[in-house]
């Protein structure tokens, strides 16, 4: 530790961001839908209704898809995802590419108590494919 | 607590969805330091008309 800072006795104290403390103290969360056969433009979604008195602010989206059939594994794979709140306007997030992504949100989405939130994943590849997707983050 | 109450309350850390075949949808519950895993079957997640087919609790034997 550089002169002049506190003692932190040895690793017992450290600074947390936010979603690192949530994960200790157990309040994390995370949400994943997967669907294993999907034709052109039909989705699979992953969706979450905040139980009363919590909000969950949601962190991390990511998704993966990929060719059913080996003889399109070398095939494009293109997927999509819309992050969504039942009466909410617009799109907090939006991601789409090639065989999957994944992104930090920061700041993070907040859903409130009552709300749902749904993470949609749309198979956007003409060939028969398996989608997975994953929304993250913590309630409290 | 029944499994769709776990899910009401936010009583996990983890949860699953898997569309089936006959249109149910198949949910899975974990929660860090519990050895149980909790499945709900239920048709229309959320929605006014929900209905929940089955409950199962396994593990932590």
């Amino acid at each position: 530790m550089a002169s002049g800072y506190p003692d932190y006795e040895g690793g017992k104290r450290r600074v947390y961001s936010t979603a690192d403390w949530a994960a200790d103290v157990g309040v994390d969360k995370s949400f994943t839908a997967t669907d294993t056969s999907m034709a052109f433009e039909e989705t699979v979604e992953a969706s979450h209704l905040v139980p009363a008195g919590k909000t969950f602010y949601v962190v991390h989206c990511s998704f993966n898809i990929r060719a059913n059939a080996a003889a399109n594994a070398n095939s494009q794979s293109l997927g999509l995802v819309y992050l969504s709140i039942d009466g909410v306007a617009g799109f907090p997030f939006l991601d789409g590419g090639n065989g999957g992504g994944s992104s930090i949100l920061s700041p993070p989405v907040v859903v409130e108590a009552g709300q749902t939130v749904r993470l949609l994943g749309l198979c956007a590849a003409n060939q028969d494919s398996r989608m997975n997707v994953t929304m993250s983050g913590y309630e409290v | 607590m029944t499994v769709r109450e776990r899910l009401a309350r936010g009583e996990f850390n983890h949860m699953s969805q898997a569309l089936q075949p006959d249109g149910s949808l198949l949910v899975t519950l974990t929660k860090r330091g519990d050895p149980h895993v909790y499945r709900l079957t239920v048709l229309h997640l959320y929605q006014p008309d929900e209905q929940v087919l089955r409950e199962e609790t396994s593990g932590g034997d």
